[in-house]
């Protein structure tokens, strides 16, 4: 076993010497999906949990993960306090996205659990570099209730990108355990089901579950954690990172503007086939394309359900507005580069598809961005008109 | 379009025949499974209709015999009951449905549950193991696999792709279409596919899945299609006729997974005993009920 428990007992020393009367203990909740398992399945999560992350008090270090510590783990300790001051009002001490504030805000807050962050500068379907998530704390989501942290000097701000790598990889391990155990038949309404219509013994089943956890279950928890650590790693390999293959085209060599060609060719491939940009942002940029008014599926669902709201979902399960981009607000950064990594390499965890290297060149991408970028600036919109003469060009930031 | 089509649907027939009707099973794991897939599942539909011409043409069917000191596992899922009336998803020549110039030249058939008249059988239903059997390593097939879509519909409907065998995602339509999946295990893949892809985008899994993965288009949200990874030989998925065979076993005891995309699993464990050098054929019946909504 590489766990190396845990390293802090001063925080709990500390709290209980304070003695804090009424307030609650911070404790990590179990997902919803967790709490749906049969009794010795949930057991079997709640102990693989505990053994390998510990508590908030007593936070274990499992260096199964490529995370930074520190040398006796005081990074994940300076990372929980800041955290417990800064990020858990919103995201919850599991970083679940339920903190006390969360009911009160849209968007939601940010659940980590998921293993999904949607704003990255890597490929698609990866996760975030530490840097995408450091820049999300620095600066604030525009548009968001995520408020910048700019005043924090650096090494808070690392930590605090570090002990939340830590929770989202707590979480998604837990999902991926509930996962393996579902599959397996650990799923209260499926037990239910099999014995009430399809005839089966609640006893054997149980049996069964039990010979799984009692044998193949640490072996199965090993590959999840290793598909999760895999995963960060990944994220933060260069060759990961996206970098445009040429400078930003499209622009007026003199003014540095984009040119109206460059707009136009923009607004061509918005409105194309091939890129479709309309079917979810609509013809003039607001994000009321004919996608947003149907019904969708929820993923995962079998025999298939649908959301009972119209409109997109995103992986969450929240209803999830395409970008006004009429608006001049980007959440995931303002930067030209910022743009042209959102339709590279799509935007995590929503129905946003990576068009780089498939579906459009990166000079295309570019005229795009330049396209979207001029958006807010146009007098008219939702005019849908072809920007002949743009009375006011993209600075783009 | 109508052309190509009967172009198609001939060349399968030839297929058929001169494989004595047993078709994709043994392909659809074989060492190409990409050739194998996309030719024959072409179209469940049109397959449908064929599959009764071949049965009156090709009298009897002899199982392939297994390689030696192995065993075959074949069988028919069938349907207890009257199968279900479904309406297309997007009926041919419906002017409202999106994208109509493409995707409503056709019918896209509902395959939730595609049932041959004759048989009874159910086609597209994943039989395999979960994992491959202790201790032994299988290489990965060199072609890669296709995955095409076609009238806005994904072809074939089901897949076996083998871990780290490139799936080459294409698209015969004329207008965009992405391709998105949400594996358990392996990184999600939510890719723009230009209109008339021709050399595909490669879609890769580098690792296996328990359950078949589904496959959605955005853009056009009837679009639906399984694709199960394994890093094994021993998986298949039944042809029109509710057909499956997989090849060369090694003796002894298994637990196979039955997984149908609509009911999910028909069987969690169904237990086999595979002799040496001979065939083991079973009969799955799948009550209508499990399908009632």
């Amino acid at each position: 076993m590489r766990i190396r428990p845990a390293l802090v007992t001063l925080a709990a020393v500390v709290l209980t010497a304070v003695g804090c009367g009424q307030a609650p203990e911070a404790a990590f909740v179990l997902h919803q999906k967790t709490s749906e398992l049969s009794d010795a399945s949930r057991g079997a999560v709640e102990k693989e949990l505990l053994n390998k992350f510990g508590t908030p008090h007593q936070l274990v270090a499992w260096q199964k993960f490529p995370f930074d510590y520190g040398a006796s783990g005081e990074n994940l300790v300076t990372g929980r306090n800041l955290y417990m001051r800064h990020c858990l009002h919103c995201h919850g001490v599991s970083g679940d996205g339920n903190g006390p504030t969360a009911r009160f805000l849209n968007p939601q807050p940010r659940d980590y659990r998921l293993g999904k962050f949607k704003f990255t500068s890597t490929k698609s379907g990866l996760k975030p570099r530490r840097d995408d998530l450091r820049e999300i704390v620095k600066q604030g989501i525009p548009g968001t209730t995520m408020p910048s942290f700019v005043l924090l000097p650096e090494s808070e701000l690392n930590a605090i990108v570090e002990y939340v790598r830590w929770l989202s990889a707590r979480g998604e391990y837990e999902q991926k355990l509930v996962a393996t155990l579902v599959g397996e038949g650990g799923g209260e309404k499926d037990i239910s089901r099999r014995v009430n219509k399809d005839g089966e013994s609640r006893e054997a089943i149980l049996k069964g579950l039990a010979d799984f956890i009692a044998k193949d279950f640490v072996e199965e928890a090993a590959i999840a954690a290793g598909d999760v650590a895999d995963s960060w790693v990944a994220a933060d390999a260069d060759e990961n990172l996206i970098l445009p293959s040429i400078a930003r085209a499209g622009l007026d060599a003199k003014t540095g503007l984009p040119t109206d060609e460059s707009l136009h060719k923009g607004r061509e491939l918005y409105v194309s086939k091939k890129a479709k940009c309309m079917d979810c942002h609509g013809p003039g940029g607001l994000g009321d394309g004919v996608l947003t008014e149907q019904f969708w599926k929820i993923p995962g669902t079998t025999p298939e359900q649908e959301y009972a709201e119209p409109g997109l979902h995103d992986d969450w399960g929240n209803v999830q507005k395409p970008r006004n981009l009429t608006k001049g607000q980007y959440r995931g950064g303002r930067r030209p580069v910022d743009l042209f990594r959102r339709v590279y390499a799509g935007i995590k965890g929503t129905q946003m598809p990576a068009f780089g290297g498939t579906a459009l060149t990166d000079e295309e991408i570019w005229h795009l961005v330049n396209y979207v970028l001029m958006l807010p600036h146009q007098k008219t919109s939702p005019a849908a008109k072809h920007p002949e003469k743009p009375s006011v060009a993209s600075t783009g930031g | 379009m109508n052309t190509n089509e009967s172009n198609e649907s001939s060349g399968w027939l030839l297929t058929a025949v001169s494989c004595g009707g047993l078709l994709v099973i043994g392909a659809a794991w074989l060492v190409t499974p990409a050739g194998a897939n996309g030719a024959a599942v072409t179209s469940a539909r049109q397959v449908t209709i064929l599959a009764d011409q071949v049965t009156s043409a090709v009298v009897s069917t002899e199982p392939s015999k297994p390689a030696k000191g192995t065993g075959n596992f074949t069988g028919i899922v069938t349907l207890g009951g009257a199968a279900l009336d479904l309406k297309p998803k997007v009926k041919k020549g419906d002017l409202t449905a999106k994208d109509a110039a493409v995707c409503a030249m056709d019918d896209v058939p509902d395959e939730s549950l595609v049932v041959d008249k004759s048989t009874k059988g159910i086609a597209n239903v994943f039989v395999y193991l979960d994992k491959a059997p202790a201790g032994k390593k299988y290489d990965t097939p060199k072609e890669p696999a296709v995955f095409d879509q076609k009238g806005c519909r994904f072809l074939p409907h089901g897949l076996i792709a083998r871990v780290n065998q490139p799936v080459l995602v294409k698209s015969q339509d004329n207008i965009a279409h992405n391709t998105h999946t949400n594996p358990i295990r392996n990184t999600g893949f939510n890719q723009a596919i230009k209109p008339v892809e021709s050399i595909g985008i490669k879609l890769l899994y580098d690792k296996p899945e328990r359950l078949p993965v589904k496959v959605v288009c955005d853009l056009h949200t009837w679009m639906t299609a399984y694709h199960l990874v394994l890093d094994h030989p021993f998986g298949a998925m039944t042809n029109a006729k509710g057909e499956f065979e997989i090849k060369d076993l090694p003796p002894g005891k298994y637990e196979f997974i039955i997984w149908q995309e609509s009911i999910g699993y028909v069987d969690r464990k169904f237990a086999v005993e595979i002799t040496a050098d001979k065939v083991t054929d079973k009969k799955i019946a799948v009550p209508a009920a499990k399908f009632a909504k």
